[in-house]
């Protein structure tokens, strides 16, 4: 019988019962003692940090798992972020942010120093009509094999949190990547030409592509025991090249049918990010689509622009320069951070995060410096309610 | 029949029309050169300025920029007997490790739409294949495209490989894609940033010293 493979987690029980208090204080729009900071590290920031390639950590279930695991580990024992809030640590089958595009048929480009990419396919009006979506195609399939091997694989590893063992969780569902990005994927920039040559087709188009990643993820919550409503999370990144009239007619109904199949207004949260220009589409945000958050909102947007719709309606997590927190100085990067403060906590519901997301190699001395910036702040005054 | 109709074609992306006015165009003997400047730049240069107006957004410009290059492919074969002069060449690229296209190709246009001589080296340029362009084509400017954080530093060494190699002073770099600022561009030591399709090719003139 083959040795489990150990992994000791260790983080101050403290701290961690503060960072909760932080975090479920913000959900309130309320602030325990400072903002709280949560840094957004994606699979390339500790991948990097490990010198791990990407072709390896695609390489096998196995790999993955343990990879995701050594992760968890290096940033959890380093960062100091509010991150941490419960014991614990989880793993899901990780084909980065092509996963969708796969599964609704794009061909996959694979690297062994950058995240995969999607190649697109539909090169004419005729082939976006007559596309037709399969079942578990492509990564959504590998997807759901993974998962299952992963979940056997878990008796083959011992996580023990502080010396604790903590059940390792293993997380399936599909990608945040909404229809939209899809689309983009599928067809490149002729999709937003067809969007004026042919708005009802791509209408009927986007309809197919919704329909299917409402399927998977259907499936997918009923193998893994989660409930069909309690949540989701999308994006619609590339919201910067439509206008609002034209976002709110050809994409945002799309949006809004996955969110309400998965997280009906009031049944659970409707995350957004959105790390484009979105300031000109805020009022679709908040009147159309009901977003309950914006994660990881870009910092090419001024805090100013969210004062009067957003900011202290939905919770937000921004939106620190990922360049500035790369490049430092220490100085520029407090100097941004209390200018973001500043400007939406005393709205409460702020996170302050990079928008988004982390450079591989960023100095921890920089992303440290985050977090001093919100204790030099201390605990914003909130203003009265509008 | 006039040269604004085409103009008109192009703005409003009615790539049909815009192929048969250009088609009209010749077969009246009009000289190339004057249906690019009277028909198709005065055209693009209105799709700029409603870009920079927000009342254009990337599908409309697309829409145009397509009508004025299916009109540009019919005069390509003629120029170079007409003795036609670009206003500028430029080079552009996506930088190495970034695949996305859809910027770098609108200003590719807007650029061909504004007169210039482009070539497109397509994306995930190496420094090296951009610099190995500048001693080919010639061009009085580079343009580089990034769209991810982690591909920008990509910017710098293609500087820094044109420093290296002694051809910085013979052209301009502009750089621009949606993570991209002024303050990036003056930290890596570019002569310009464009934050749109349509500055790009304001940002272009300006360092070639062209009137618009």
């Amino acid at each position: 019988m083959t040795a489990k493979t150990r992994i000791d987690l260790r983080y101050p029980k403290d701290r961690m019962l503060q960072n909760r208090a932080r975090l479920e204080a913000v959900e309130r729009f309320e602030y325990v003692d400072r903002v709280p900071v949560v840094f957004g590290f994606d699979t390339r920031f500790p991948l990097a940090e490990r010198g791990i390639s990407w072709s390896e950590y695609f390489s096998n279930p196995r790999v993955q798992m343990e990879h995701q695991l050594r992760n968890a580990q290096l940033i959890l024992e380093r960062t100091s972020d509010d991150r941490v809030a419960w014991p614990g640590v989880g793993v899901w089958p990780d084909f980065q942010n092509v996963t969708n595009a796969s599964g609704c048929g794009c061909e996959i480009i694979w690297s062994d120093n950058d995240p995969p990419r999607a190649k697109s396919f539909l090169r004419t009006i005729d082939e976006a009509v007559a596309w037709r979506p399969e079942p578990m195609a492509g990564l959504w399939g590998k997807r759901l094999d993974w998962y299952q091997v992963m979940r056997e694989l878990r008796d083959e590893f011992e996580v023990t949190f502080n010396g604790e063992p903590v059940e390792i969780g293993v997380g399936l569902g599909v990608n945040g990547d909404s229809p939209y990005m899809c689309a983009l994927d599928m067809a490149g920039e002729n999709f937003l030409a067809w969007l004026i040559e042919a708005p009802h087709e791509m209408n009927q188009f986007m309809t197919r592509i919704t329909d299917a990643m409402i399927d998977t993820e259907k499936q997918y919550r009923q193998i893994s025991g989660r409930p069909l409503i309690g949540g989701f999370g999308l994006s619609d990144d590339p919201v910067p090249m439509l206008s609002q009239n034209q976002y709110r007619q050809h994409i945002a109904p799309h949006t809004k049918r996955l969110y309400d199949t998965f997280a009906p207004v009031g049944q659970g949260a409707r995350g957004m990010h959105l790390c484009g220009k979105n300031i000109h589409v805020l009022d679709v945000l908040m009147d159309d689509l009901k977003i309950t958050s914006l994660d990881g909102y870009g910092y090419v947007n001024p805090p100013e622009a969210y004062c009067d719709r957003v900011a202290g309606n939905v919770v937000m997590r921004g939106n620190l320069d990922p360049m500035l927190l790369y490049n430092g100085p220490t100085d520029a990067i407090k100097k941004e951070c209390h200018h973001i403060m500043e400007v939406l906590a005393p709205y409460g519901g702020i996170v302050l995060q990079d928008g988004y997301n982390v450079c591989p190699h960023t100095s921890w001395t920089f992303l440290d410096a985050m977090v001093e910036a919100a204790e030099e702040y201390g605990k914003p005054t909130l203003r009265k309610k509008k | 029949m006039s040269l604004e109709d085409l103009s008109q074609a192009i703005i409003v992306g009615n790539r049909q029309k815009a192929i048969d006015l250009t088609e009209k165009a010749l077969a009246d003997g009009t000289p190339p050169p004057e249906v690019i400047y009277r028909g198709l730049v005065p055209g693009m240069d209105v799709v700029g300025e409603k870009f920079r107006n927000n009342e254009y957004y990337i599908p409309n410009v697309l829409v145009s920029a397509r009508a004025m290059s299916a009109s540009m492919e019919l005069l390509k074969p003629l120029l170079v007997s007409s003795g036609m002069k670009y206003v500028g060449k430029a080079v552009i690229g996506t930088v190495e490790g970034d695949l996305h296209d859809i910027g770098k190709n609108l200003v590719r246009m807007m650029l061909q739409g504004g007169g210039f001589d482009v070539l497109d080296l397509g994306v995930d340029v190496s420094p090296d294949k951009f610099v190995q362009s500048v001693k080919e084509f010639k061009p009085e400017l580079i343009a580089m495209s990034a769209l991810l954080t982690t591909t920008m530093p990509g910017m710098k060494k293609v500087i820094e490989k044109l420093n290296d190699e002694g051809i910085r002073g013979t052209v301009k770099v502009m750089i621009g894609g949606a993570p991209i600022t002024q303050r990036f561009a003056d930290q890596i030591g570019a002569d310009a940033f464009a934050s749109d399709a349509s500055s790009a090719v304001l940002r272009a003139k300006e360092l070639l010293g062209v009137s618009s």
